[in-house]
């Protein structure tokens, strides 16, 4: 017969291996899930699907999965144009589809058959030159056939020249991807709560993804997604008139877009301008092939927002910052293919107007890819 | 120790209740989402 304190210990060892095998069958588990999950988004080629990307993490596992496509490669940065989401607010639910990114995808696949083409979207809405700096510093090491982004005059008004007007995204600034795609955020602040945050987006897909997820379904996180939803019934119950409200932002917008413009100018002392100048600088160096093309405005609208004989001024001045050219880059001025109807505003583009645009710019794109293959 | 296939079942499910709090909810709210899961 044992002793009561015998029967008591060994009881006690049995419910601690007991818990010990739980914690390692739940840990196990949660590493099959995580490869599984990775094996599953790797191959659906959910992210390259076009989400607003508002978090670090979003634009990580999308830059890794473009890191791993194979065959050709284009990077496609820039504003709310390259974005592309206009689209959507004015009606158009296959909004995704008819994208620069997504058009340039069709016309390189076509021009490509039997290799794969990954044509990735980085567009952010309201993107500046020092967003777009921090943007191709992060994309630059993945080596992309071609980077394409776009520059609008707009960005360059004195009301980005402010502290706390600089950047629209300080965590672009932020964040840091080694060249063998290491995510890290340096930050003055929140040091330990970082490297964990860190070490969970290197190491565990399912953190990785969750960002991306929460764009993809709710256009932002849980909470944004129900205020909304509170709005979207709130308006339906009252009847508000939605095609009056629409016109009301136009014009806002419109005058916002003016007020802008009023104020801009190219000088070395416009911090703007010496982010483009970096990013010139950056991507002479690497060598990096670059198509940079200017957002074209709405020949009807142009007119309203500043003076033919200004816009003239600016854009001379703007070719001037860009050239000399070396041979890697390409610029692509404002262009004369749209006419008013291709635009859904002062600047952004519909579906057809988007089609013209990869017209013009597939060809160059394709040149570029050519002359890299030669070299 | 060999586990039952109850402990198995809710380890599974445990498994689960983890990935939809790190998929839907932000760090901050994660103990909130999971006192109410």
């Amino acid at each position: 017969m044992k002793e009561p304190s015998e029967t008591t210990g060994s009881r006690g060892v049995a419910a601690i291996s007991r818990l010990g095998a739980i914690v390692a069958a739940t840990i196990v588990l949660l590493i099959l899930f995580d490869v599984l999950l990775r094996v599953v988004v790797a191959g659906s080629g959910i992210l390259q699907t076009m989400v607003d990307i508002q978090a670090p993490a979003t634009l990580y596992a999308k830059l890794e999965d473009f890191r791993n496509a194979k065959g050709l490669k284009v990077a496609v940065l820039g504003d709310s144009l390259v974005f592309g989401r206009a689209m959507r607010d004015k009606g158009d639910s296959g909004w995704r589809a008819h994208t620069l990114s997504s058009q340039l995808q069709g016309w390189l696949a076509e021009k490509h058959p039997g290799q794969p083409v990954s044509v990735a979207n980085f567009g952010m809405n309201g993107t500046l030159p020092t967003d777009l700096e921090n943007l191709i510093r992060i994309v630059l090491p993945v080596r992309p056939d071609v980077i394409v982004f776009d520059l609008s005059l707009r960005s360059f008004s004195r009301d980005f020249d402010r502290d706390g007007d600089i950047r629209t995204r300080d965590w672009l600034n932020e964040l840091n991807v080694s060249a063998d795609g290491t995510y890290s955020i340096v930050k003055d602040r929140g040091g330990l709560a970082n490297w964990l945050h860190g070490q969970l987006v290197n190491y565990w897909f399912l953190y990785r993804f969750r960002d991306f997820l929460q764009s993809l379904l709710f256009d932002g996180s849980p909470f944004t997604f129900l205020a909304s939803a509170r709005n979207a019934a709130d308006s339906w119950l009252r009847g508000s008139a939605k095609d009056a409200g629409d016109d009301l932002g136009d014009v806002v917008l419109l005058m916002r877009a003016r007020s802008r413009y009023e104020k801009i100018d190219l000088a070395p002392d416009n911090p703007q301008r010496q982010a483009l100048d970096r990013i010139l600088n950056r991507l002479s160096e690497a060598k990096q092939p670059a198509l940079i093309f200017y957002a074209t405005e709405n020949p009807k609208v142009l007119p309203e927002l500043l003076p033919r004989q200004t816009f003239d001024q600016l854009q001379a001045q703007l070719a001037q910052i860009i050239s000399p050219q070396p041979p890697s880059r390409v610029f692509v001025g404002p262009l004369a293919i749209y006419g008013a109807t291709d635009f859904l505003d002062h600047v952004h583009l519909d579906r057809v107007g988007y089609r013209r645009l990869s017209e013009q710019l597939g060809p160059r794109i394709d040149e570029m890819i050519s002359q890299r293959v030669m070299r | 120790m060999a586990l039952s296939r109850k402990d198995i079942i809710q380890i599974l499910w445990l498994v689960a209740k983890i990935a939809v709090i790190v998929l839907l909810s932000n760090t901050g709210h994660a103990l909130f989402v999971y006192q109410n899961f």
